[in-house]
């Protein structure tokens, strides 16, 4: 993934862009679902994890939008302007000088991995119940109040496009015997 | 015969048989085809091959249980604490000689444990049965290799079994049935090296796994997923006796807890009580009655079975088959000692490609004269290296930590996982009658029964073979140029040796453990009633009508994987039922 966009952006318009981004999502998740950047988010996504989502990861974009944003989507939009405008050498630097490394590692977490973290406070959420499905009794009962783990597409997390060798464990791997050679 | 439950339903039946794994299904299929009436009772519920593996995708753990809904009638050890079920309460100990966490894991479903099992299918060596005679440790078997070579044979024909001569294996006198299945790339590389520090090329194993299309089942083709499960059923599990007994009659019932048996005057076995939570969680009494009834119920849930029967309904107080006091004794499980890097730069492995536990092995410490120094070993080289089905995530986790983004981050984890190396030694552990499963009165499981109560150390002769298994995995890894980023190269000096078994060295790259793939012991087989709870055909000394069967007739265990051995006493045992049944 090497699609730079070919220009640097100065702090101002980045604070400017970002405020207006946050703007439009405030005060919240119904605005947020209201207007839903998906494209914008794959692109951001795609620069992040150095790997292209084209159009068919539309829909899982924005379930993952859609789950990453259950508590307000500010953080997330200002994310995604940052990351769409600022070349790859510098996006670790600028994502740590405006304060989003972490929703970025977060959105990366995600994608890679296919798993995302819910707290319980969320579990009846429609977005959630229709993603992940009732997560209720994953809740450890000595600590009710933390977030879980849940799996919202194993096949599609991105460690298997990484990986370019493997696919994903369940997943036919090739005719019989494919396992005594190196990759081709 | 005291009957003071009285039970809503029953089930009759010339055979009754608790457990639905590798031993029950293979006995109930085998007596089945000779015309017996044969009932099968599973604490567990059947599973949906489909469903399982939705569920394993959606477990974001991916552990060997993940695929599975274990019922709450029929708690097993958890696999990410087993001591949820297990009672043992000094686990947490340090220092192994005293007492070692036992994580020995089993499946309570109809077809068991072999759900999840590697799919090794391995006879055990003729040494093995007989290590006291040869080597001057352990307890001779009363039967030989060569009593049993004829049934080996017959399970690894309706099993189907995949090897040639190259496997690590004895001697044998007829052919696998199928193609081996081959050695991965990892396996040659890692072979190589091996060949280089210690004088030993990898090899392959012999696999319950189609190498070829067989017995309406498919090829199989890398799935890496077939511990925990196989999606195609290539793999054998016991799911395919379970089917091929009931097309011949053996009426299955699952979730069904078995709790207690009755015995008569006669000493002979009356019935079995049991609770049957089809209809929710009451749980309806039930009554098994047969002429013959069979615990195959694996090496936990079979003597505590046992145990829990004491003092009632004509069971005498010291349990069901046990006035020799061996039942629960004995309890062996491997020894495990795990050693994992990265290879060099530049030079990728590619594990997580085909079968996912082992294609290859180095497999010179079968047996030999060495056993009486130490014991038998097996190391195995894991294609699943560091994590099956999560290991490129977990390395994905780190590459974000660290703060790499981009195509930074995405060639940095297809290097680290592509170079991932995991070598797992399974070592050997002679009984000890205090290696023990016994009742823990006051921990109970939600039938408030009694949970199992394990008490288990490991001996010198057990550490000697740790010891050396550890240090050649070392050498392995010197010869491979294996990298452990963040961490000095680990000496094999005898204090490395000591942290390495308290498990106080670096845990992302060195592990110690016991227990796995082998619970064994606890209903031992012998010729002698007074220091065996079986004879050699696996019927009790105590009620005649009583057979105890699996790996919880073990006398030793060597290191071969245990399952193709009790699939062989089953089908040896459920011969003398169907010749003798008339006279019974």
């Amino acid at each position: 993934m090497s699609d730079d966009p070919g220009r640097a952006v100065s702090r101002r318009t980045v604070i400017k862009g970002m405020a207006a981004a946050a703007a439009v999502c405030l005060p919240g998740r119904a605005m947020a679902a209201a207007a839903i950047p998906v494209d914008a988010f794959l692109a951001a996504s795609s620069r992040l994890a150095g790997i292209a989502l084209d159009a068919s990861y539309t829909d899982l974009g924005e379930t993952l939008w859609r789950l990453l944003t259950l508590d307000g989507a500010a953080r997330m939009r200002a994310m995604v302007f940052l990351v769409n405008r600022v070349p790859e050498d510098r996006l670790a630097r600028e994502l740590r000088r405006f304060g989003l490394g972490k929703t970025a590692r977060t959105v990366l977490n995600a994608w890679y991995q296919g798993t995302v973290s819910i707290l319980p406070r969320h579990f009846r959420d429609p977005v959630v119940l229709r993603a992940l499905g009732d997560l209720s009794d994953r809740v450890d009962p000595a600590k009710p109040g933390r977030a879980v783990a849940a799996v919202f597409s194993y096949d599609e997390a991105l460690v298997w496009r990484s990986c370019r060798f493997t696919k994903p464990s369940a997943t036919c791997g090739g005719p019989f015997g494919y396992w005594q050679d190196s990759p081709p | 015969m005291t009957m003071d439950l009285i039970p809503q339903e029953t089930i009759d039946a010339d055979v009754i048989i608790i457990g639905s794994g590798v031993v029950g299904s293979l006995m109930a299929w085998t007596l089945s085809s000779r015309g017996l009436n044969v009932a099968m009772l599973d604490a567990g519920a059947p599973v949906d091959r489909v469903a399982a593996i939705e569920r394993f995708k959606r477990n974001p753990e991916k552990e060997a249980n993940s695929p599975y809904r274990m019922m709450p009638w029929a708690p097993v050890p958890n696999d990410v604490d087993p001591f949820t079920y297990y009672v043992q309460p000094d686990h947490q100990s340090k220092d192994p000689r005293r007492q070692i966490a036992f994580k020995g894991f089993f499946m309570r479903l109809v077809g068991g444990t072999s759900w999840h099992w590697t799919g090794h299918a391995e006879r055990m060596y003729p040494g093995d049965f007989k290590t006291r005679t040869l080597y001057g440790h352990g307890v001779d078997w009363p039967l030989s290799y060569e009593d049993l070579q004829p049934f080996y044979h017959r399970v690894e024909e309706t099993w189907g079994v995949a090897g040639d001569a190259a496997c690590t294996a004895p001697p044998r006198d007829t052919p696998y049935p199928m193609p081996v299945v081959p050695r991965s790339y990892l396996d040659r590389r890692v072979g190589e090296a091996g060949l280089a520090a210690i004088g030993q090329d990898s090899r392959p194993v012999p696999h319950a796994r189609n190498s070829v299309p067989r017995a309406g089942r498919p090829q199989c083709c890398g799935n890496s997923s077939c511990l925990p499960i196989c999606p195609i059923g290539a793999k054998y599990d016991a799911s395919v006796h379970v089917g091929m007994a009931q097309t011949l009659g053996t009426r299955v019932h699952a979730n069904r807890v078995a709790f207690q048996v009755a015995v008569g005057p006669d000493r002979k076995v009356g019935g079995v009580y049991y609770r049957n939570f089809d209809n929710g969680a009451d749980g309806v009494l039930g009554l098994a009655r047969a002429k013959i009834y069979i615990l195959a119920s694996h090496a936990v849930e079979s003597p505590r079975l046992m145990l829990l029967s004491a003092g009632k309904c004509g069971v005498p107080d010291h349990g069901l088959s046990n006035s020799s006091d061996q039942v629960g004794r004995n309890l062996m499980g491997f020894g495990n000692t795990d050693t994992l890097g990265y290879a060099p730069k530049g030079k990728p492995v590619y594990p997580y490609r085909g079968p996912v536990s082992a294609t290859g092995n180095f497999g010179g410490w079968r047996d030999g004269a060495f056993r009486r120094e130490r014991p038998s070993m097996a190391m195995f080289i894991l294609n699943g290296a560091f994590r099956p089905a999560i290991g490129p995530m977990l390395e994905a986790q780190a590459g974000i930590a660290a703060g790499l983004v981009g195509t930074a981050l995405r060639d940095w984890v297809e290097d680290r996982t592509a170079r991932q190396v995991h070598l797992h030694g399974t070592i050997e552990v002679m009984s000890d009658p205090d290696n023990r499963i016994t009742l823990a009165r006051h921990e109970c499981d939600p039938l408030g029964l009694p949970r199992p109560k394990v008490n288990f150390r490991l001996d010198d002769y057990t550490l000697r073979g740790c010891r050396y298994a550890w240090e050649t995995q070392i050498k392995i890894f010197q010869a491979m140029g294996i990298e452990t980023p963040g961490m000095a190269p680990v000496a094999p000096t005898d204090a490395n040796f000591e942290k390495f078994i308290r498990n106080e060295l670096d845990p992302r790259y060195f592990g110690f453990s016991s227990g796995d793939a082998v619970i064994a012991g606890t209903a031992r087989m012998g010729a002698d009633p007074k220091t065996a709870v079986v004879d050699p055909l696996c019927r009790s000394f105590d009620h005649p009508n009583l057979f105890v069967v699996g790996t919880a007739n073990y006398l030793t265990t060597g290191s071969a994987s245990p399952s193709l051995t009790a699939a062989a006493l089953a089908i040896r045992a459920a011969d003398h039922i169907a010749d003798t049944f008339r006279d019974a």
